[in-house]
């Protein structure tokens, strides 16, 4: 896209290049073309649940979907690494149940490049595809351009999570509350017969006034800033009625913080009012310790995982789910001298799910973990190393835009990921 | 030498204009445009940026051309430290510039590398390059002298043009803005009196007085948590557990208590070693001293709880059981230097025996020095290329943010991963000297580096560009703007110039406080009349360009759960709260949904409104309004903050009525919303016709046969005692009931603008 095109395109967007406002349809009256699954009316979303799930810190594929067992991890030898299908995976307890319930839906990407050691870079570029600043989660993305009005439509519960002003992010409190929240007028917000603090009518009368005043204020201001606030909030006012639908669905809390994340997500889904969530959870940064902090780390994420797949399969929405797992970067090869790994910039990713090619592995290290450049048409290694492509986040992250039917949507264009090559790992 | 800020920030070490307005040049920001013969040198009568410098007159005919060639990832020279990126690159010439000025600053007896090895006065693989005594060595001889005295050119007609056509809040609106972003809030009336058509100046005096109240102080500890979320041991006895009990061996002094004490012992002394870095901020604000001593004090500050923990007489304090009272404290043998070295700063951020402090460094840099050390980071690095040993020392993928790191993080040396003390420990000889830029800490101070250094780091202009930065984002929400650095971007050229005009005005800011003794409130009050702070709109219309430009303009935050609780009180005179836990503020209830952090592991604010927020704010203004409308009409009505112009009972129809509801909805958009509106404004007359036709819709129902409205207000919404002394009104002064409906038609009127933009954003 040129520079003229984009500038017309940010500004009938009401976007902010810096900051965060919104593709809202509230904006200027029409719908703005978010991809496949358009947003109109009350609401026809039918497109993914997407889930990015970030393993905070700089996990190790070696304890993971790229086992090596040389000297590269102590805890296990070559003769333990298993193999659920096409994919390998390393001796951790909780491995070769997840990699056996879900290796027919997953697409492990092995030397992925971040070309960074740095956590903020690296988790940016996890979660966005981008090493720089100002793009968004992907998560944020498939809901901004899929139903930014929804009321939980992005859930996120950690960093990376940045929206690039396509959806107003949500964040988790109190459960218990919900309520409260769902039933704002309600004096009682458990017992409909206690009544509402004005009546119906007057409730409508003061909802429309202050829709005619913003809408008037919206029309009247010309700075960016105040616009983008105006439409963010009539955004956010327009589905806000819908959060009463979460009650119907939402299960009673797991003891189990993390999956209290992967529960609200899908419940919100299911209940028409969610669209993605950024699931986190952290302390991969294994500088000390790092076979038994690293390992339990993992099990804990992979079993995260595993009941995110039986929540959905329980919500009934299995078929919808795409997921995306990733981390900062790698861990080195070596240890340190206290038993601890340092930042590797070469990692691994898991796609999961809806539109993904399942059992299968692009991508490969070497024995010294480092990346080996692959022919983008074939995805083998490449004859000459020196012609080939080390796979990126970028790469994939392009890849999956067009398995979410995000491809050529305004989003995708406002936050395009240009590369000079053709790899698309989930090109079949 | 290397200069740590100016890869980054285009820091004015010594700035200078272009010229007047009757130079072309000049308009153009006085940038050289470009020599396209190398044979000629522009004379020194103009002013060149030291970045344009680099990418017309280096870059574009000498490097490109002469050295790309071999000085490439693929080429001859890839192995080099010279290792230019081409167009294919994104930001490809801030990263040439970056690895250009790190080889610049590299010399052999008083001479750079950038020229010697062009010029094979040492090994060059490429031979001569470059004649010494040649135009193309003039050009690099100039470059490394920018590199050791950047200049950044500003024509400030550049500035004056950016901000044209901005509508800006008069002196009153800045004044409410300010009072109630500063102090959470509102004016008094003798407070505006003394600004009203007096001009902008006239806040100053009146700033002056409200930041000497207790409020601007839970105000500046807030903002400073905010940067470095030392809450977050606010828990349990988790600030308590940060202490060296072996130098503190009675730190947990209050398990020796009767059981029945302990718990609440317990809190008070956590909360007062957690609250330690932010009581020094508020100490060294309230004494009126210079800023920098946050981090230069000699002393901590200790109350009664904590100085039992640190074994510290009580006969220092008047109450020995006030736990607001603080006192400066030292402890023997140890280096303070001011929240630096207090035990929770030291344990939010620790370190490993890998990290080497290189943790605490990146925080001081982003924290003080106004340098995001992690940016540098952003470069994309190739790992296969790392095969050097110590790469940090020696590979330029890494020492790109190694050499700023690792000296600053020598100063933290005589700190173990857990914050105490050792002044055993020593530097690491395979890292660089501890120190600062051209600042090495001598071996003799080794056992106080940090207190040794810290007073030269806050004597650097970036320290004064930090406290700008963080009050900026305390007041508005949002950060200071960013220098683009990809140069590819469609949108580039706008953003240079906004960044261009705000880095200006924030370092005239810098400039400002530096002189006037670092004293902090200088900052307050010069933001507060900038544009950013003040903007509320375009006196004309925006081209698509000019809009992106103006993208971060202004403020319009959604305001945090602690200011919109401020908010609330300030204009209703009630709080929102269930029982005595204000929902706001309460984890339990919507603090976490509402955007709000616990420093610990949610430490970024949300910033824009979603569904849940939405209703959490329908819900605040149906309660709020229920408690505080009946409770305003109870109160005489020089009293009230809601209706001092109009009574209940007043109904439409006739001319008194009709002039006095309009006269309290005129307040009440102004009381509440900031708005000064004519008494026809459209948007009085919105407001009262809604007023009207819930009044309408409620006097009908009223006498419905079938099944009519009470006459009585419903019991949450009465008020039958004063909320401020818990005591029953004075009979006749209760507010039960509402036979004509008013009370509720007013309640209407005031969910209506809670609920409004402009009381939920500022």
């Amino acid at each position: 896209m040129d520079r003229r095109d984009f500038m017309k395109l940010a500004s009938l967007a009401g976007m902010s290049i810096a900051g965060a406002p919104l593709l809202g349809r509230a904006e200027h009256g029409e719908l703005v073309d978010h991809g496949r699954h358009q947003a109109a009316g009350d609401d026809d979303y039918t497109g993914p649940l997407f889930v990015t799930v970030q393993a905070h810190g700089g996990w190790d594929p070696t304890l993971l979907c790229d086992p090596k067992g040389n000297d590269l991890n102590r805890s296990y030898n070559v003769g333990d690494i298993g193999t659920a299908g096409n994919i390998r995976y390393a001796p951790i307890a909780s491995a070769a149940a997840f990699f056996g319930a879900h290796y027919t839906r997953m697409m492990v990407i092995n030397g992925v490049d971040t070309a960074t050691n740095a956590h903020d870079a690296g988790q940016r570029n996890c979660a966005s595809g981008r090493l720089g600043e100002g793009y968004p989660n992907i998560a944020a993305l498939v809901a901004g351009a899929g139903a930014p009005q929804r009321p939980m439509s992005f859930i996120s519960f950690g960093p990376y999570d940045r929206t690039g002003g396509l959806v107003a992010p949500v964040r988790n409190g109190n459960n218990a509350r919900l309520a409260d929240l769902s039933f704002p007028d309600r004096r009682n917000a458990e017992d409909p017969a206690a009544g509402t603090y004005h009546t119906e009518t007057a409730h409508a009368m003061i909802r429309l006034a202050r829709e005619k005043r913003a809408q008037a204020m919206l029309e009247s201001n010309r700075l960016p800033r105040f616009r983008h606030a105006i439409s963010s909030m009539l955004t956010a006012r327009s589905g806000s009625k819908e959060l009463q639908r979460l009650q119907d669905v939402l299960p009673e809390p797991h003891t189990n913080a993390l999956f209290r994340q992967a529960q609200l997500v899908v419940a919100a889904y299911k209940a028409g009012i969610g669209v993605s969530g950024n699931l986190f959870h952290s302390n991969f940064d294994t500088h000390g310790d790092h076979d038994n902090q690293q390992s339990a780390r993992m099990n804990e994420i992979v079993g995260l995982v595993s009941f995110l797949w039986e929540e959905a399969e329980r919500q009934g929405v299995a078929d919808k789910l795409t997921v995306l797992m990733c981390s900062d970067f790698g861990r080195t090869p070596q240890y340190n001298g206290n038993a601890g790994k340092d930042h590797w910039s070469i990692t691994s990713m898991i796609a999961m799910g809806a539109g993904i090619p399942g059992n299968t592995v692009v991508g490969m290290t070497n024995d010294g973990h480092d990346a080996i450049p692959l022919d983008p048409a074939t995805k083998q290694p490449a004859a000459d190393p020196a012609q080939g492509v080390r796979i990126t986040p970028a790469h994939v992250h392009r890849g999956l835009r067009r398995v979410l039917g995000l491809e050529g949507s305004d989003a995708d264009r406002l936050f395009p990921i240009v590369l000079d090559d053709e790899l698309d790992p989930f090109a079949v | 030498m290397l200069d740590a800020g100016s890869v980054l920030t285009a820091l004015i070490l010594a700035s200078c204009y272009a010229g007047n307005d009757d130079d072309p040049k000049g308009q153009e920001g006085g940038a050289d445009q470009g020599n396209d013969d190398p044979d000629e040198i522009e004379g020194p009568d103009e002013c060149v940026d030291t970045k344009n410098y680099f990418r017309e007159d280096v870059w574009a005919p000498l490097l490109s051309t002469k050295c790309f060639a071999c000085h490439n990832p693929g080429g001859q020279a890839a192995k080099s430290n010279l290792v230019l990126q081409g167009t294919d690159y994104p930001g490809y010439v801030e990263a040439n510039y970056q690895t250009v000025q790190n080889i610049a600053r590299l010399e052999i007896e008083g001479v750079s590398l950038l020229l010697l090895k062009p010029s094979a006065a040492i090994e060059h693989g490429g031979g001569v390059q470059i004649e010494p005594d040649s135009p193309e060595y003039e050009l690099l001889s100039e470059m490394v002298e920018r590199f050791d005295a950047p200049v950044h050119c500003v024509d400030d007609s550049d500035i004056k043009a950016f901000y044209a056509d901005i509508e800006v809040l008069d002196e009153v609106g800045t004044l409410r803005k300010a009072v109630f972003d500063i102090a959470g809030r509102m004016p008094t009336p003798e407070e505006i009196a003394m600004v009203e058509g007096k001009g902008l100046a006239a806040i100053d005096p009146v700033l002056d007085v409200v930041m000497h109240e207790d409020a601007f102080y839970v105000r500046i500890k807030e903002i400073y948590n905010d940067v470095m979320h030392t809450d977050a041991y606010l828990v349990g006895d988790d600030a308590v557990g940060t202490v060296d009990m072996t130098r503190f061996p009675n730190a947990r002094w209050f398990d020796m208590l009767p059981e029945e004490q302990i718990a609440d012992a317990r809190n008070k002394t956590n909360d007062a070693i957690a609250r330690e870095p932010l009581e020094i901020i508020a100490s060294v604000v309230s004494r009126d001293r210079p800023f920098s001593e946050v981090l230069t004090a000699n002393f901590t500050l200790v109350n009664p709880w904590s100085a039992r923990s640190y074994g510290i007489s009580l006969d220092h304090f008047t109450d020995p059981n006030d736990p607001n009272e603080w006192k400066p404290a030292t402890f023997d043998g140890f280096p303070h230097s001011g929240l630096l070295t207090t035990s929770v700063f030291l344990n939010r951020y620790p370190t490993t025996p890998t990290n080497r402090n290189r943790a605490r460094s990146r925080v001081f840099y982003k924290f003080f020095l106004a340098t995001d050390v992690l940016r540098l980071a952003a470069r994309p690095i190739d790992v296969s290329s790392i095969a050097d040993f110590n790469p940090t020392l020696y590979n330029p993928n890494c020492s790109v943010c190694h050499d700023y790191v690792d000296p600053l993080a020598g100063a933290f040396q005589n700190f173990d991963d857990t914050g105490r003390y050792r002044p055993e420990n020593q530097w690491f000889t395979d890292m660089r000297p501890p120190g600062f830029e051209d600042i090495q800490i001598p071996y003799e101070a080794n056992q106080t580096a940090l207190q040794w250094l810290v007073p030269h780091l806050v004597a650097d202009e970036k320290f004064a560009l930090s406290v700008v930065h963080t009050v900026y984002t305390g007041l508005t929400g949002q950060e200071p703007l960013l220098e683009p650095i990809d140069a590819d971007a469609p949108d580039y050229l706008q953003r240079i110039k906004a960044f261009e005009a705000q880095d200006y005005t924030f370092k005239q800011i810098a400039q400002a406080f530096s002189e006037q003794n670092q004293e902090i409130r200088v900052v307050f009050k010069e933001l507060v009349k900038t544009e950013w702070y003040r903007a509320v709109d375009s006196e004309v219309p925006l081209s698509d360009e000019r809009t992106a430009e103006l993208q971060d303009m202004g403020t319009a935050h959604l305001l945090s759960p602690e200011m919109l609780h401020r908010r609330i009180i300030a204009t209703t005179g009630v709080p929102w709260r269930r029982g005595d836990t204000s929902v706001l503020l309460s984890a339990d209830f919507f603090k976490f949904f509402y955007g709000g952090i616990d420093s610990a592991s949610v430490t970024t604010r949300l910033t824009e409104m979603n569904g849940v927020m939405a209703n959490i704010a329908d819900r605040m203004s149906n309660e709020v309004a229920c408690l505080a409308t009946a409770n305003d009409f109870a109160k005489p009505v020089d009293q009230r903050l809601l209706f001092p112009l109009v009574e209940r009972g007043a109904l439409p129809g006739t001319p008194e009525g009709d002039d006095a509801i309009r006269a309290n909805v005129q307040h009440l958009h102004e009381h509440l919303l900031g708005e000064v509106l004519d008494d026809d404004d459209p948007e009085i007359d919105r407001t009262i016709a809604l007023f009207e036709a819930v009044l309408d819709d409620g006097r009908t129902r009223l006498v419905d046969p079938i099944a009519p409205l009470p006459t009585a207000l419903a019991g949450a919404c009465q008020s039958t005692m004063d909320p401020a002394t818990g005591m029953p009104w004075p009979p006749g002064m209760e507010v039960v009931e509402d036979a004509d409906y008013t009370v509720r038609a007013w309640m209407a009127v005031v969910t209506y603008l809670l609920g409004d933009y402009r009381y939920l954003y500022e």
